[in-house]
């Protein structure tokens, strides 16, 4: 395994926040591999560098050792994630979820 | 998820109070102004935080904007007695101009799938400041050989104009290929060079197709005061046609095409069919 403090060195690159940081370190002081979560919404089919962003810092931690899992959400897909939306979204049939997250799966 | 139960979920609902909820700006302001928010809607967070129980996940990285519904998933894996995970965000990338984040429908976007030449124009477009944050959200370049760029972009021994280069030659290889990199790369330099020719070239015409040697063309054009001062340019390599290094100097070439003609750095003549 990586040195704790490399680790966190390269966790650390680029990074907003990270809540908090004495877990982390803990976690990685125990040499096991973590298991890395994010999700991507299937509602927006086309890729653009603004999404790879998180798919690189994956690649870090993958880098490092660890376990990612790259979650595409089909029940949230439908829902939307109200983040910063004025108005409810028009909700997508699990068709239309499938279809966004196959181009998504693709393009990744 | 489709064999999480009803029961599951309302059980998964009672772990969140409407109040916490709701003390997401994106909520209040719809409320304060009078807007639906559906409950679907307050499920989101719910959801998404029980991934991270189902899972038991260490990390869970998002944007900026993810930072709510990835606090969230901390206080539900808590509720279900897990050790809460390690929440990381990740800025939202600002797009080509620089102000607002990337978007497709503000037009100021790299998509992944973009042509290479398209790509590496795009990547040449933002300005030095970008760049650097470019360097660090989206290059595989090591944090130690990112700041020494920088370092030496601030002595002035690093154009960064080159350090854009590589930038854009690294992306367009990840995302398509280094092969294709390299072309993308020769074509912008090859738009870029005609950019910079200066504006009044003279044009004369040729001499129909018979074959006429470099060198006779040069002295004939006055581009050269003699054929062994051409000869002498040639073989230093500043003579180029097309953009292409003359370098044999006995090459001949006919009348009847086009051709721009540049003896070292500021002599140009273009050539038409004649």
């Amino acid at each position: 395994m990586i040195p704790v403090d490399e680790q966190l060195k390269t966790i650390r690159r680029g990074t907003s926040e990270v809540i908090d940081e004495k877990d982390l370190a803990k976690l990685l002081d125990t040499g096991n591999p973590l298991k890395v979560k994010a999700g991507f919404d299937p509602t927006a089919p086309d890729l653009h560098l603004g999404h790879t962003v998180l798919l690189h810092k994956m690649r870090q931690f993958q880098e490092l050792g660890h376990e990612v899992i790259f979650l595409i959400g089909d029940f949230t897909g439908m829902i939307g994630d109200p983040t910063g939306r004025s108005e409810t979204r028009k909700n997508l049939t699990p068709q239309e979820v499938q279809e966004n997250a196959k181009t998504y799966l693709d393009q990744v | 998820m489709n064999k999480f139960s009803s029961v599951n979920m309302i059980e998964l609902a009672a772990h969140y109070t409407v109040a916490r909820m709701l003390e997401r700006d994106d909520f209040q302001k719809r409320l304060a102004k009078n807007l639906p928010v559906s409950i679907h809607e307050l499920m989101y967070p719910l959801i998404q935080g029980y991934d991270s129980v189902a899972l038991k996940s260490d990390v869970e990285l998002g944007g900026t904007d993810q930072k709510f519904n990835l606090l969230v998933g901390r206080d539900l894996q808590r509720a279900y007695g897990q050790k809460p995970q390690v929440v990381l965000t990740m800025p939202l990338l600002e797009g080509t101009d620089g102000v607002q984040k990337m978007s497709k429908s503000l037009g100021n976007s790299i998509g992944v799938f973009d042509a290479p030449n398209e790509m590496f124009g795009k990547i040449m477009s933002i300005s030095d400041d970008l760049m650097w944050r470019y360097y660090e959200l989206l290059s595989q370049v090591s944090a130690q050989d990112l700041e020494t760029m920088k370092k030496q972009s601030e002595a002035g021994t690093l154009n960064p104009k080159n350090a854009k280069m590589n930038l854009a030659k690294e992306i367009v290889a990840l995302y398509h290929s280094p092969e294709l990199a390299d072309t993308a790369l020769a074509e912008f330099e090859n738009v870029f060079k005609k950019k910079n020719l200066p504006e009044d070239i003279p044009v004369v015409k040729g001499w129909g197709d018979e074959l006429k040697g470099i060198c006779n063309i040069l002295k004939d054009q006055n581009m050269t005061d003699s054929t062994s001062a051409a000869r002498r340019l040639i073989q230093q390599g500043s003579v180029t046609i097309n953009g292409e290094k003359v370098s044999d100097v006995n090459q001949e070439l006919p009348g009847n095409l086009e051709y721009l003609i540049k003896v070292g750095k500021k002599r140009f003549l273009k050539i038409q069919p004649g």
